[in-house]
């Protein structure tokens, strides 16, 4: 059975499902969230506006049987935060869901010409457009329970808060876990305001009774699907017990502190005296000591890491899922705040409200900077999310992420590339990160360039710390191989594994092949990355972005990081020869 | 002289933790990480990513960093060996002289959970 594109058209209220055009045949996930928005979405349109579009899409395994970690869905278009083309992809239900009805993506267009808000109720018999009014003004909480109540089979609710009723550009997508919760976030780049302007506040989607995927070669995908399984059970990082399933992300936490790489203050120092509070060993500590919550949490069925965590608060009662270590960092270190109840009494509010953590806690930081609050005061910061709540000025301000903030505060210290605040690693203390956030066609994204398979860029195992040679390409290699991943419906994390576990590598790639019936190499991984780059980085082109934006804020080349004292110091040149190749075809 | 310790990981326990755990160690001047580790009773085998004041002096597998002289007031953090820091979170990092010329030789873009 064919996958088919579900188009949805919020101006005349139709739903088509179209037969998959040849030039989108072969992507999935972030490939074909790309590759429409590509082809569909005018780069110089507003990206609230009538021409903007949302697309989502599952990967290329998702929903197939017992692919281990397979529940990504990719949400697509042009970014309100950035400007740029935008890919955020999220744990939780949907993916599988949507593979299962044998949807490839969903195109949301348009926008209602009655300015009512709508809600999308997707099953095997199509598509019903439901009157959100009920829903309006309330949390994804509250939406995600009258979902469930509303309908049979647990069903998965993808939508919006009240942030994304606003439209402001740091409204992330909620994608409810396994428990209902909405702690599952496409955070980073706005797309909730995209999703907003469209006037759906939530879609529903129930697969019972769906096709499912095909799958063209069976025995190719088990095969590749027992070594992946094998590799992830078996590396520390990803097995039962190991860093990830024990502690959560935020097992990086005491790392990146110990090294001096962890962003405190606004970007203004890189180690955080109260960073072991609150830490992935911290988590684990509490959720003990409280006798509630839990570590090695699944975010969507199937997945075999299971780094997600349920945290309690002093009286047992579940505050929030989850804590990953890069909300603790930007809530946490960043503001100066070393509680972790109160980090995730935040988290809570950013679930329910529609932001994204990252962006949120730099807002917050930045805020403090320019004197709105003390770094540090928790019950200040934590009461900021009244003012988002309330709609009231200051909440829209904040609402609208951290250059929006910055300027209504004259703060000089941004931390920022191509408008989105970067993540949990400091670029002057850790200087490959750098590399990513400047060339990603994200903006500052730490998930854009992944470690994969070196021997594709041709540097095996070895890379000379001490000098910038071959940087450049490592990195197109592995912004490339990354986005192969984000293509396949795969969590990102599998990339632990399989770099150290070679037959991992070749069962990601044979499952992939297997559910496509594709003859795949090594080599092809690289290729169809590459690909999708391009689209992406003539996307923001023809938007208007040129190498110059490529470069990491100005306040970062002058003002040493203690505590190694260091500035960012990589030459420009370097940078742009990550991208060079794209207009040499 | 005195040197600030933080264990992170199952070693924690050496210092009475079970997570995390902070001590303090008096070490004769002049003394290395290696009598840092064996003061601690810590098993060479179970040690990882080692710091000392923000600098990286090993990673798992390696254990190239016995003989790094230690200072009076040093802080020093120690990683259980399966804890993983992955290449795309640690290029580019402040190292050690030593361990930097190991990678240049050796290369260290894979986890090693195993001393060599």
């Amino acid at each position: 059975m064919t996958r088919k594109i579900l188009r949805i058209n919020m101006t005349d209220l139709t739903a088509t499902y179209e037969d998959i055009p040849e030039k989108w045949a072969k992507w999935a996930g972030r490939g074909l969230t790309s590759a429409i928005v590509f082809d569909e979405v005018d780069p110089t349109c507003h990206p609230l506006g009538p021409n903007n579009k949302l697309v989502i899409a599952p990967g290329w395994v998702s929903g197939t049987p017992a692919a281990p970690s397979n529940g990504r869905t990719s949400f697509g278009g042009k970014s309100p935060l950035t400007g740029t083309i935008k890919e955020s992809n999220a744990g939780g239900l949907s993916s599988q869901k949507i593979a299962k009805l044998g949807i490839a993506a969903i195109i949301i267009e348009g926008q209602p010409k009655d300015g009512k808000w709508y809600y999308l109720f997707i099953n095997k018999d199509g598509v019903k457009f439901e009157d959100a009014s009920d829903l309006l003004g309330k949390g994804m909480e509250e939406v995600d329970r009258i979902m469930w109540e509303r309908y049979e089979h647990k069903p998965a609710v993808i939508g919006i808060g009240p942030v994304g009723e606003m439209l402001a550009s740091n409204a992330g997508i909620s994608v409810n876990d396994p428990e209902n919760n909405p702690g599952r976030y496409a955070g980073r780049g706005g797309l909730g305001a995209v999703m907003g302007a469209r006037h759906v506040k939530a879609i529903v989607v129930d697969d019972k009774g769906g096709p499912g995927v095909e799958i063209k070669d069976m025995a190719l995908f088990k095969k590749g699907r027992k070594k992946l399984t094998n590799a992830i059970l078996a590396h520390d990082l990803t097995k039962q017990g190991g860093g990830l399933n024990a502690y959560g992300t935020d097992v990086l936490m005491n790392i990146i502190n110990e090294a001096g790489g962890l962003p405190t203050r606004n970007f203004s120092s890189g180690q955080f005296e109260g960073a072991a509070k609150i830490s992935g060993e911290m988590i684990a500590e509490m959720v003990e000591k409280r006798k509630a919550g839990m570590t090695g949490h699944a975010c969507h069925p199937g997945c075999v890491i299971q780094c997600s965590n349920i945290y309690p608060g002093p009286d047992g009662t579940i505050i929030a899922s989850p804590i990953e270590y890069e909300t603790a960092f930007a809530l946490g270190a960043n503001c100066g705040i070393d509680d972790l109840d109160f980090v995730a009494k935040m988290t809570k509010e950013c679930n329910d409200l529609g932001l994204d953590t990252i962006e949120m806690g730099n807002t917050i930081a930045v805020a403090m900077d320019g004197g709105l609050l003390e770094f540090g005061d928790k019950e200040g910061a934590l009461a900021l999310f009244d003012e988002i709540r309330k709609g009231t000025p200051l909440g829209r301000i904040l609402a609208n992420g951290v250059e929006a903030t910055a300027r209504m505060f004259g703060v000089h210290r941004v931390p920022t590339v191509k408008g989105q605040s970067m993540p949990a690693y400091e670029p002057r203390a850790i200087k490959g990160i750098g590399f990513t956030y400047a060339t990603s066609t994200m903006g500052a994204d730490h998930t854009s360039g992944y470690t994969i398979a070196p021997e594709i860029a041709g540097v095996g195992g070895k890379v000379d710390p001490m000098t910038y040679e071959g940087k450049a390409d490592l990195s197109l290699a592995f912004q490339a191989t990354t986005a192969f991943i984000d293509s396949s419906g795969y969590c990102l994390f599998i990339a632990f594994p399989i770099l150290d576990i070679a037959e991992g590598f070749e069962g990601m790639v044979e499952s992939v092949a297997g559910v496509m019936g594709w003859d795949l190499k090594a080599d092809d991984v690289v290729k169809l990355g590459k690909e999708i780059l391009k689209m992406e980085r003539l996307f923001n082109e023809r938007a208007g972005f040129t190498n110059l934006d490529d470069r990491l804020p100005e306040f970062m080349r002058y003002e040493p990081l203690p505590p190694h004292n260091v500035v960012w110091d990589v030459p420009d040149e370097e940078l742009d020869k990550v991208y060079a190749w794209v207009h040499e075809d | 002289m005195q040197i600030d310790v933080a264990l992170y990981g199952g070693i924690a326990r050496v210092a009475g933790g079970k997570f995390i755990a902070q001590t303090r160690v008096t070490l004769p001047t002049g003394a290395v990480l290696g009598d840092l580790f064996k003061k601690l009773g810590l098993p060479r085998e179970e040690i990882g990513i080692v710091f000392v004041n923000a600098v990286l002096h090993n990673l798992p597998g390696l254990m190239v960093c016995e003989e790094d002289p230690l200072h009076d007031g040093d802080h020093v953090g120690i990683f259980a060996i399966d804890r993983v820091w992955p290449y795309q979170y640690r290029d580019g990092t402040r190292m050690s002289s030593r361990l930097q010329q190991t990678i240049a030789e050796q290369g260290y873009l894979r986890h090693r959970p195993k001393q060599t």
